[in-house]
């Protein structure tokens, strides 16, 4: 079996290396005027795809109840074992069953999204808000309140519009 | 009382040419590492550190409040004297280097010739490369005081690199020499201060091309840049000889190295690109104006090298070990050397 | 004794089974709703139809005696079929509520509908929806769901004895319906919810307070009564959520009574004793103190006694509601270690009668878990208010575990006669209020152990909850005890006492924990 050599055998000029390194240095160069793509993050913000996986809410009913009934399929699909619910008797006539109350540790949440898929209501969803942070491991645990909050200020699709009093994040 | 009131302005002047070269050396090491960041930044479409001040203008500041406000750690297991010692080692001949580096014409004042240069020593070449062969002193020996293998490595690594370097370096400035005749910076510069053939600034660049290119290389090398920071080579030493450093005794290795930078940018400046000379122009003409020009013609071009050393650093990869020897050894030395033959040729064909 | 074959494996059954009972017993799984093995076969759900010979019909496997050289089939296209179809007639109306539904998880209209049934409904009408029932008591009747098994109703007929629930109507109209006037308050009523197959008839006491299978099992033995009835702890974050039967047929076959049912909620928010407590000198109130201060209290004390050579003024009293283990730790460490001769069993007198029902399962009259075990190794004598009367006592060592105890005014009284107490026990009892040194430990699902139960059947229970506190087992905190005494004791856990116990007591020799296994053993 003989080897069989391919490419190209550099001339002397290549070997000089100089007009190589000198292309190099152009095309640097060249990127000092090119487009930046750094996002000015507080100021201007980015925009996630359709299908981001960012914080998770949990949404309202026409009545603006919380859609969850308590069912713990979220807790029971999620892979981290951060979501805690406690469910309850509702106390409304038309639901039996509702969650009285509803944590998720963010600190422990990987944004997977298997409780969206395993909910069977419809009750908890993904939103595109990716920029949560906390000053303490308290704050990211985040109960029904905050997770229905996060409902109001993403279903119009503007959250990236609202003030950082608005949003509480 | 006339003659102690002249010594007393002769020292007035000289210490306010050292003050002026040290802070001006000082600041502009500090827009030094912004300079790097932002241009590497720039270089890859990103901005750099845009956020302290107008345009980041004030992050080195904020860098250098972090520094002095760091825990300074020095490790128990480390030569203490020695490693407190290397950083200043590095530091100060740096800033030493630029005593004999002409940056302007010559200044009338005070009823006597003023000569932008705080020494204008005769030896001044020679003692540019006494000064920067002492920086490796304090490589190795942080490297050797810390005591530990990267660091150890990153030293060992300085050590063989710059005195390969050096020898061509030094060959490579004989061909300068040889058309100046003098190592006084002054007469480098005087001597470039005229045209070549009529057309052509009778720059070194233009004399000694091969000169110049050997002794960019060796520069490059000398002051520890991209492609040659091998004694540094994160990825490899994790930072090399300063990797036990902490606190101000790193950044005083890390201004040591700007600081290295800016002189070697001047030097280069001085020796091939006229120095202060302000081509087509007879600044000794001009009277104050002239050594404004010469002044700024000396920045400008300094300027160029400095954005040079950045440019090359985003664009090339590191060398690998053997690669520097290869290149340092086998051919920058027989170019060296041939440079100065052929030179000899030349000048005793024409001169 | 016939030879059968089912899918073609040969078994050899006994006389008069039916093929259902023949392949479950032999761990062939046919699937069955209204056929439960201690109920009377009634075939209505249609569900265990089998391929039999040469029978042209499928014929249904619990109500098909078997008989010798039968051959069953149960994996066939024509069986499959069948059970497709009728769970399709299952699911017509029964609401896919199943995230609401307690008893998802543990159904088997969810299990066979994912095992045999068809993965997409054709049924496009509308559902019949009938409202949820309250049948009284604990039970809620959620109509939509059932699917006329009826075990129920025959629980009530078969079991119990007192009928209660009727099937209404006939056909598509069909109800599970109680008779008039009366509600579901009768103590076998939790039953009905176990035997349910699907999430018809549910408990208002585990109504939506946690998924089925986020409970962790623990084998435990009911200590309501003296019958011992075989319980699961269901239970999760260190919390128990629901007590079920578990099957043992030596004694309560699958049933348990509602007082043991929900026997739990005595245990809780109950005034704990967390920590050990000591009662300085002179002083009305009890101080917090670590246990190695209780327990080397303890310990001088006696060892003070023993040197005065005052060691008769020293009883101890054993309790019924404690483990066998414990009382007989109480025997080996102040009988054999120092040669105390008073030993008393605390038992509170047994009140009112047996309470028996049609099946034969009892409810014991007889409120403590181990009364025969711990009148075993202690002897019969609990009149130990009659020697404190006598003043032939001064240091008792109270052994309890009854979180109801009640003393009256002249036994407190009797009790400040002592001169130094000891408790163990699980509450702040008024007999604790009065102690010299008071040792907390955890309840019968936060220790382990065995009881005898009142036919002599020697049963194991586990821990399943850790106790609050510093609270210790109570085996633990004896083998401290004894450990004071005897620095190079071997025993460190509540099985060792029992291989202890064994080897020492004629009545458990040869037993363990390990043969004890889920179902007891009788004593010799």
């Amino acid at each position: 079996m003989g080897v069989k050599k391919v490419g190209y055998e550099p001339t002397w000029i290549d070997k000089l290396y100089i007009p190589a390194i000198l292309k190099g240095m152009a095309i640097t160069f060249s990127h000092l005027f090119k487009k930046r793509y750094t996002v000015q993050y507080p100021e201007e913000k980015w925009i996630p795809p359709a299908g981001h996986r960012g914080a998770i809410r949990l949404n309202r009913d026409e009545k603006g109840r919380v859609k969850c009934v308590g069912c713990e399929m979220c807790s029971t699909a999620c892979p981290a074992k951060c979501i805690t619910v406690v469910p309850g008797v509702a106390p409304w006539d038309d639901r039996e069953k509702y969650p009285v109350r509803f944590e998720i540790d963010m600190l422990r949440c990987i944004l997977c999204g298997m409780c969206e898929e395993a909910c069977p209501e419809d009750a908890i969803e993904l939103t595109v808000i990716y920029d949560f942070a906390g000053y303490s491991r308290e704050d990211l645990i985040w109960d029904k309140e905050r997770l229905l909050k996060n409902f109001d200020i993403t279903v119009d699709g503007k959250y990236f519009e609202r003030s950082k009093e608005e949003t509480g994040l | 009382m006339a003659e102690a009131g002249y010594a007393f302005i002769d020292i007035a002047v000289l210490l306010v040419k050292i003050a002026l070269v040290l802070g001006v050396n000082l600041l502009l090491l500090a827009l030094m590492t912004l300079a790097e960041r932002r241009v590497a930044g720039f270089m890859q479409d990103r901005y750099g550190p845009n956020r302290v001040g107008p345009e980041g203008l004030f992050q080195p500041i904020a860098d250098g409040v972090k520094f002095l406000f760091k825990e300074d750690v020095i490790p128990s297991h480390v030569e203490k004297v020695l490693y407190i010692l290397a950083p200043s080692l590095v530091l100060a001949p740096a800033l030493l280097t630029f005593a004999v580096i002409p940056f302007g014409g010559t200044l009338s004042a005070f009823g006597r010739e003023i000569q932008l240069q705080i020494a204008n020593l005769n030896v001044g070449l020679l003692y540019i490369f006494a000064l920067a062969s002492l920086t490796v002193y304090g490589l190795v020996l942080g490297g050797w005081a810390s005591n530990s293998k990267y660091p150890l490595l990153g030293g060992l690594r300085s050590s063989a690199q710059m005195i390969s370097y050096e020898i061509s370096m030094g060959l490579s400035v004989i061909g300068v020499l040889m058309i100046a005749g003098s190592l006084r910076l002054n007469d480098v510069v005087a001597q470039q201060n005229t045209l070549l053939f009529g057309v052509l600034p009778n720059w070194n660049v233009f004399l000694q091309p091969l000169g110049f290119l050997i002794f960019l290389i060796a520069a490059f090398a000398e002051t520890n840049r991209l492609p040659f920071d091998l004694p540094e080579a994160e990825p490899e030493l994790v930072g090399g000889y300063h990797t036990e450093y902490s606190s101000m005794k790193f950044a005083m290795f890390f201004m040591g190295e700007y600081v290295a930078l800016i002189t070697s940018s001047a030097l280069i400046t001085t020796l091939y690109f006229g120095g202060w000379d302000f081509p087509y122009v007879d600044e000794s003409a001009l009277g104050v104006w002239g050594v404004v020009l010469s002044v700024l013609a000396f920045s400008v071009k300094t300027g160029f090298f400095l954005f040079l050393y950045l440019w090359v650093r985003w664009t090339l990869p590191r060398f690998r070990f053997d690669q520097l020897m290869n290149l340092g050894w086998k051919v920058m030395l027989p170019l060296a050397l041939l440079n100065v033959v052929l030179t000899g040729i030349v000048m005793y064909w024409v001169v | 004794m016939p030879t059968i074959k089912i899918d073609g494996k040969e078994l050899t059954v006994e006389d008069g089974v039916t093929i259902l009972q023949a392949a479950l017993e032999n761990g062939i799984e046919i699937p069955h709703y209204c056929y439960h093995p201690a109920l009377r076969v009634v075939g209505s759900c249609r569900l265990c139809l089998v391929e039999v010979d040469n029978s042209p019909k499928l014929l249904p496997a619990c109500a098909t005696r078997v008989t010798d050289g039968m051959e069953v089939r149960t994996q066939t296209e024509q069986v499959r079929d069948a059970r497709r179809s009728i769970l399709e007639f299952f699911l017509t109306n029964h609401p896919l509520d199943c995230p609401i539904c307690d008893k998802a998880g543990e159904c088997l209209l969810q299990d066979y509908t994912f095992k045999y049934g068809s993965a997409h409904s054709r049924f496009i009408e509308e559902k019949r929806v009938r409202p949820t029932k309250d049948l009284g008591g604990n039970i809620l009747l959620y109509r939509n769901r059932c699917v006329m098994c009826t075990r129920c109703v025959r629980f009530f007929e078969e079991v119990v004895g007192e009928p209660y629930l009727v099937v209404e109507h006939r056909g598509y109209h069909s109800d599970i319906s109680i008779f008039p006037g009366k509600e579901l308050t009768h103590k076998m009523t939790g039953n009905i919810v176990e035997i349910c197959p699907v999430g018809c008839l549910i408990d208002k006491d585990f109504l939506f307070h946690a998924r089925v299978w986020n409970l962790t099992r623990t084998k435990s033995i009911c200590p309501g009564c003296s019958a011992g009835c075989n319980i699961y702890l269901e239970h999760k974050d260190n919390r128990i959520y629901r007590i079920r039967s578990r099957k043992n047929m030596e004694v309560n076959t699958f049933w348990i009574c509602d007082d043991g049912r929900y026997i739990y909620h005595r245990f809780e928010e109950l005034d704990r004793i967390t920590q050990p407590m000591r009662r300085l000198e002179g002083s009305e109130k009890l101080t917090k103190t670590t246990w190695q201060e209780a327990i080397s209290m303890v310990h001088d004390r006696l060892a003070l006694l023993k040197r005065a050579k005052k060691l008769d003024q020293v009883a101890v009293v054993g309790s019924a509601f404690a483990s066998n283990e414990e009382n007989y730790l109480l025997t080996r460490i102040f009988g054999d270690e120092l040669g105390c001769k008073k030993f008393y069993v605390y038992a509170p007198s047994v009140e009112g009668e047996d309470e028996t029902f049609r099946s034969g399962f009892t409810i014991r009259a007889d409120k403590t878990p181990n009364r025969r075990g711990a009148e075993l190794l202690l002897g019969k004598n609990s009149d130990f208010w009659g020697a404190i009367k006598k003043g032939e006592i001064k240091f008792l060592f109270f052994l309890g575990g009854n979180v109801l105890l009640e003393l009256t005014d002249q036994q407190k009284e009797l009790l400040k006669r002592l001169e130094f107490l000891v408790v163990q026990d699980v509450v702040f009892t008024e007999m604790a209020r009065l102690a010299n040194v008071v040792l907390p430990m955890g309840y019968f699902a936060e220790s382990e152990g065995t009881y005898v139960n009142v036919d002599g059947r020697v049963q194991r229970f586990s821990a399943a909850l850790v106790p609050p506190g510093d609270v210790k087992p109570g085996v633990q905190i004896l083998l401290d005890l004894y450990r004071a005494f005897k620095p190079d004791l071997k025993m460190i856990s509540a099985a060792d006492v029992m291989n202890d116990l064994a080897a020492n007591r004629s009545e458990f020799n040869g037993m363990s924990y390990f043969s004890l296994g889920d179902s007891g053993e009788k004593l010799r």
